[in-house]
């Protein structure tokens, strides 16, 4: 009990470590990384909470999503390696207080809110696996096959406003047409 | 106790890879040869480029090697002879190999060089084709086991092994394995005639020797991951569970060595359109044809 | 963010990302040494790019200084050490008809069967860089071993190869992945002036890096073919000239394209000469080839031009 207590709190401090480290450095990728090692750490927490499946997919997912994210940065981003020093906060004030507020609501929950009794015994992994794809796919089937399906769409859409018209020319190359000035 | 069963394991197929991979290049088998080239690597200088991404050129190859037998770590070599048999085993060695990626991408940004750099971003194109390929594959396993545990789907495949029972999976993950381990034909990252290196291009010394043994340890991982899901894992007569384990791995990790010996490289650009309209409907059908056969078949 | 990128040069894509200018060369491992490729990149697509030579000969006889025609000969054929033969013979034919001395056919056919030779040696040659190129380590072990095979073959020995060339021919015609690598990259746009050689040939066809491989493969097979018609090689040996003075020109073509030179030879002393190779021609190629392409299909087309950066002559 006290050892899971510990390894919480330790995988808790080091998301919030690497949180900080997003804000604190000037390079697009490492901020990008540094997000991916945060929800990893979060990943680790839940492991150490004894739910598996979460922790192993958390850990997963995020490895490819922040590269993802990274590579867009770095696309779009004038100064990804941070060479110029640029400074990642902005619109200090209104960033802070909502902060200081979205943190306390936080804390209000976790302190106030009636949790119920503290289950002595967790399912074994495979139980709360098969628990979870049985609620996946029964239950909440629609839910996430609705969440699934517009999610999907977005990316498709997404990338189809992305993408620049492109004709064929007559010498066999391809020229973009602009779409719009 | 198992630990250091499996890590030897790992450690002596990763030799036995060396030397065959050695023995290709230079026609010439010579055992000691990784060893000798290992020492040399700690004998000479590891120069560091000019204005790198400190943390990112140092943590890379320590994070490839980390990651690689963190995958190892869920394969059994034997019923009992496996480091963590996790209940989510099938999915834990995917979140292992996701972060060959992250990996990759830090020693491509690193060095601060064009070529590297290239390297990297390169290997997450080539992660956009290939991670369907390995997750849907898998999937089949799993539902023909009816489980994520690698113990439970060794056991699944007593009588008759996934390869004959979904031959289509076998060939899709065994395809984008080798991407995976950026192995020829899918060494895009590294591409030594286009990118001079690529990720290893700057790197030397001990680091570059750090990023080799990675390198080959992702290779045995990938293959002992074949092994378990398609080869009927430890199964086999006569040879102990172990013998059979270590056998079929280094014999799919050599075919994996071998078949880029007789390849062009891939183009980037046929690479994702292959993997995704014609490897993503194949590995759609591979699981509906498994799915189909569960239900039927007793 | 918009006033940061506004100016900057828009790729094909649409999006604005900083240019890299990378060099690659002249000690690359994809490239033949000492050819210098300067490519800018636009993420891994090549924006613009060109070529240039750091080993090329110049075209300069010094002023005043005249060569003993042995000594000219040997100096070509040792600064084109990727087809040196090619040259040598060049010489000794610019060099006899400068003196006067009419064709011996005896001679002329040894000669022709050496320049025969050693295309398929470079074509060899060729295959193998290719295959370094394009991490294909089977084609480039077995190209290598043929090639050097072939140079120290005599006519006979050349033809107990010929199985093994066809074999490999057949063998590339077969492997997975290389037509799709090679198919379409490195179109050159019709009536492209100043083609020379297999490239030029190539043209007629597809005119892309398929075609040149094939075009190079054929000319393996039509090689061997004309010197089992005719018989043993022979070294170029320039035959004597006493001291004879006057104009020549000569043109053959070299494995990689035709390559001219024409000089002028005083009592048996090179005075001047102006030498013209297809490599001078094709270099300039280069920039068109690569513009626009992604970073690995710039390079294939750069490599299936062949290019020697000795044989480009400034």
């Amino acid at each position: 009990m006290y050892a899971q207590a510990f390894f919480v709190a330790v995988f808790g401090l080091a998301a919030i470590g690497f949180g900080v480290v997003v804000f604190r450095t000037s390079s697009m990728v490492r901020s990008a990384l540094a997000l991916l090692f945060s929800q990893t750490a979060v990943g680790c927490m839940f492991l150490a909470m004894q739910t598996e499946f979460l922790g192993v997919l958390q850990i997963m997912m995020m490895a490819t999503e922040m590269s993802i994210m990274a590579i867009f940065m770095v696309m779009f981003m004038m100064d990804p390696g941070g060479l110029g020093g640029m400074e990642m906060t902005h619109q200090k004030r209104f960033s802070i207080s909502a902060g200081v507020v979205a943190g306390g609501a936080a804390i209000a929950v976790a302190l106030l809110a009636d949790w119920g009794p503290v289950t002595v015994e967790a399912p074994d992994a495979e139980m709360q696996t098969r628990a979870l794809g049985i609620e996946l796919l029964g239950r909440s089937m629609l839910i996430f096959e609705t969440a699934g399906i517009t999610i999907l769409t977005a990316m498709i859409a997404a990338t189809a406003v992305a993408i620049p018209v492109y004709t064929l020319s007559g010498n066999g190359g391809t020229e973009t047409k602009e779409t719009s000035e | 106790m198992n630990f250091v069963i499996v890590l030897l394991a790992l450690l002596g197929s990763v030799w036995l890879l060396a030397v065959v991979e050695g023995w290709t290049t230079t026609g010439r088998l010579r055992p000691a040869a990784p060893l000798l080239s290992g020492l040399a690597h700690l004998g000479r200088e590891s120069i560091v480029p000019r204005t790198p991404d400190r943390v990112f050129f140092e943590t890379a190859p320590v994070l490839l090697l980390i990651v690689a037998v963190l995958g190892a770590a869920v394969l059994p070599l034997a019923p009992t002879l496996v480091i963590a048999d996790l209940a989510t085993g099938a999915l834990f060695i995917n979140a292992a190999l996701a972060y060959v990626l992250v990996a990759l991408i830090m020693a491509g940004w690193g060095p601060n060089g064009a070529y590297a750099m290239i390297g990297g971003w390169r290997f997450l194109g080539q992660l956009i084709a290939y991670a369907m390929l390995i997750v849907m594959p898998i999937t089949a396993v799993a539902m023909r086991a009816e489980s994520l545990v690698t113990t439970v789907i060794v056991g699944s495949q007593d009588g008759l092994w996934n390869i004959v029972y979904q031959p289509l999976g076998f060939v899709l993950f065994f395809i984008a394995a080798m991407a995976l381990a950026f192995r020829a034909p899918f060494d895009l990252p590294t591409a030594p005639g286009e990118l001079g290196g690529g990720v290893d291009a700057e790197y030397t010394g001990v680091r570059l020797g750090v990023l080799r043994l990675a390198r080959l340890t992702l290779v045995i991982t990938l293959a002992s991951a074949t092994t378990v899901f398609y080869l009927g894992g430890w199964h086999g007569p006569l040879l102990p569970p172990w013998a059979w384990s270590l056998i079929k791995t280094l014999a799919v990790a050599v075919s994996m060595l071998l078949a880029g010996r007789y390849l062009p490289r891939i183009r980037e650009a046929d690479l994702m359109r292959w993997c995704w309209t014609l490897g993503i409907p194949l590995a759609l059908l591979n699981i509906i044809v498994v799915g189909l056969l569960v239900l039927v078949v007793p | 963010m918009i006033e940061v990128t506004k100016d900057l040069p828009r790729s094909a894509d649409g999006l604005a990302m900083d240019w890299m200018e990378v060099p690659f060369g002249p000690v690359f491992p994809g490239l033949p040494g000492g050819l210098k490729l300067t490519l800018t990149l636009d993420g891994d697509g090549v924006t613009e790019g060109q070529a240039t030579s750091l080993v090329g000969m110049i075209n300069e006889s010094e002023e005043g200084k005249e060569i003993d025609a042995e000594t000219f000969i040997e100096r070509l054929a040792s600064a084109m050490p990727l087809a040196s033969v090619s040259y040598r013979l060049l010489a000794c034919l610019a060099i006899e008809r400068a003196a006067g001395l009419e064709n011996d056919s005896a001679t002329d056919q040894a000669r022709a069967v050496a320049l025969e030779c050693e295309r398929i040696a470079s074509h060899l040659g060729w295959l193998a860089q290719t295959g370094r190129q394009l991490g294909f380590a089977w084609l480039t072990d077995r190209a290598a071993t043929l090639q050097l095979e072939i140079r120290r073959a005599s006519g006979k020995r050349l033809l107990e190869l010929t199985p093994a060339l066809h074999a490999l021919a057949a063998r590339l015609g077969r492997t997975p992945l290389l037509k799709s690598r090679l198919k379409g990259i490195g179109i050159l746009p019709s009536g492209t002036a100043g083609l020379s050689g297999p490239v030029a040939r190539a043209a007629d066809d597809a005119g892309d890096a398929w075609a040149r491989l094939w075009q190079r493969l054929d000319e393996i097979i039509t090689s061997l073919d004309y010197i089992k018609a005719t018989g043993e090689p022979g070294l170029p040996v320039l035959r004597n000239i006493g001291r004879g003075s006057g104009t020549g020109e000569a043109t053959v073509e070299t494995p990689r394209g035709e390559a001219q030179l024409s000089l002028i030879l005083e009592h048996g002393q090179v005075k001047s000469y102006r030498l013209d190779t297809a490599c001078s021609h094709h270099i300039g190629l280069v920039a068109k080839l690569v513009e626009g392409r992604e970073l690995g299909d710039a390079l294939v087309a750069v490599g299936s031009l062949d290019l020697s950066p000795w044989e480009v002559i400034s």
